[in-house]
């Protein structure tokens, strides 16, 4: 009986390291159910070696014919170099493309509720600053002048006619700087008219 | 065989640049072997031609594809086992590819013919199953390793060694010379 251990299909199939190989070689001439083995094995081998090769009915060629060539695109899919540059020309394109894109669209983009808002926020920021100006012009030495009389009269007659006639001041400014706000929100309108067009022109290029 | 891998991967990066002299190079080589193959695979001589003749037109079609041009004999071999398995499939859609009708064995004797060892060995080969058959076919006289084997079939290499293993056992005992040495 061989020893089960020894896997002499390996050995013959040359599928051993050399230093297996070598162990299984001397073990050959100890063991006789081992060397039966092999030899049974070896035989069968040998006959399935004397199996002729057969001679082709006709040989094969190929010839120099676009039809069997590889199609360009199966060539260029095939290719890992050709991919790899594709790909970074499609990148580049798409990096052109983004840093194109979003400038159009904001011009585009630029519409008329937007720009009326926006001019909106500039008149009301030009009518706050215009109002305080005024107040810290007029108004403020008013008051402090009245309080100055008043303090100094110390009569209640006085006092009400100093207040009658800030009153009076105070209307007629407020008539003025009504119509000062007036001419600014008209100045206002006709610059972001101008606007308008020219970002309704840059929308159309 | 260093000095063959070599040849093939000089002639296979010439083929891919369009030369046609590089790819009939490499038809020359293993056209022969790729034939007897698929010959002892399918037992029908047309067959094997036909498939050969397309195993090499697809890979000329694929050969940029070869990750390893000094590998071209194995991922051949890979190429016609597929287009061998399509055809079998196509043939016969009815009948498992396992299943192929065994014919009648005869046992080698020392002073056999050398016509009577090659219709015995035709004969134990054809009794085998197709798996057992093409792996033993791959390994006794393509030379080819288990692990190569492996790539070629598409499974891992200790299925190709187990088919190999068993394909011998029954090879063993349908061949073997009645009498001879047992262990």
């Amino acid at each position: 009986m061989q020893c089960h251990e020894n896997d002499w299909k390996a050995y013959l199939l040359e599928e051993l390291p050399p230093a297996e190989r070598s162990r299984l070689k001397n073990h050959l001439g100890e063991c006789a159910g081992c060397a039966a083995e092999y030899e049974r094995l070896s035989l069968t081998l040998t006959a399935l070696r004397r199996l002729p090769e057969v001679e082709m009915p006709r040989r094969i060629a190929f010839v120099s014919d676009p039809v069997f060539e590889p199609s360009w695109w199966r060539r260029f899919w095939s290719s890992a170099p050709r991919l790899a540059f594709a790909g970074m020309a499609m990148l580049a394109l798409a990096i052109v493309v983004h840093a194109y894109a979003p400038r159009q669209a904001a011009t585009q983009g630029v519409d008329e509720a937007k720009l009326q808002a926006m001019v909106e926020q500039q008149v009301q920021a030009r009518l706050t600053a215009a109002v305080d100006q005024r107040v810290r012009e007029t108004v403020l030495p008013l008051v402090q002048e009245t309080a100055r009389k008043a303090a100094e009269s110390q009569s209640g007659a006085v006092a009400a006619q100093l207040v009658a006639e800030l009153d009076q001041k105070l209307k007629s400014q407020r008539k003025s700087d009504l119509a000062t706000i007036g001419e600014e929100f008209d100045l206002i309108q006709r610059r972001m008219g101008m606007m308008y067009v020219t970002a309704s022109r840059q929308g159309g290029e | 065989m260093i000095f063959r891998e070599v040849d093939d991967r000089d002639l296979v990066l010439r083929a891919r640049k369009g030369g046609v002299d590089a790819y009939n190079a490499l038809v020359s080589r293993w056209e022969k072997r790729l034939f007897n193959y698929l010959l002892r695979f399918t037992g029908n001589s047309e067959d094997a031609l036909d498939l050969c003749q397309d195993a090499f037109l697809k890979a000329y079609q694929s050969l940029a594809r070869l990750e390893d041009p000094a590998r071209f004999g194995g991922w051949l071999f890979r190429i016609a086992h597929n287009e061998a398995i399509s055809a079998i499939r196509r043939s016969k859609p009815e009948v498992s590819i396992e299943d192929q009708p065994p014919e009648s064995g005869r046992r080698t004797a020392p002073g056999m013919a050398p016509v009577e060892v090659s219709l015995a060995v035709e004969s134990a080969l054809a009794k085998l199953s197709s798996d057992q058959r093409e792996a033993v076919l791959l390994k006794v006289y393509q030379g080819f390793k288990f692990e190569e084997i492996a790539e070629i079939l598409g499974c891992p290499p200790s299925t190709v060694k187990s088919r190999v293993y068993t394909g011998l056992e029954l090879l063993k005992e349908m061949l073997s010379p009645a009498g001879a040495p047992r262990g």
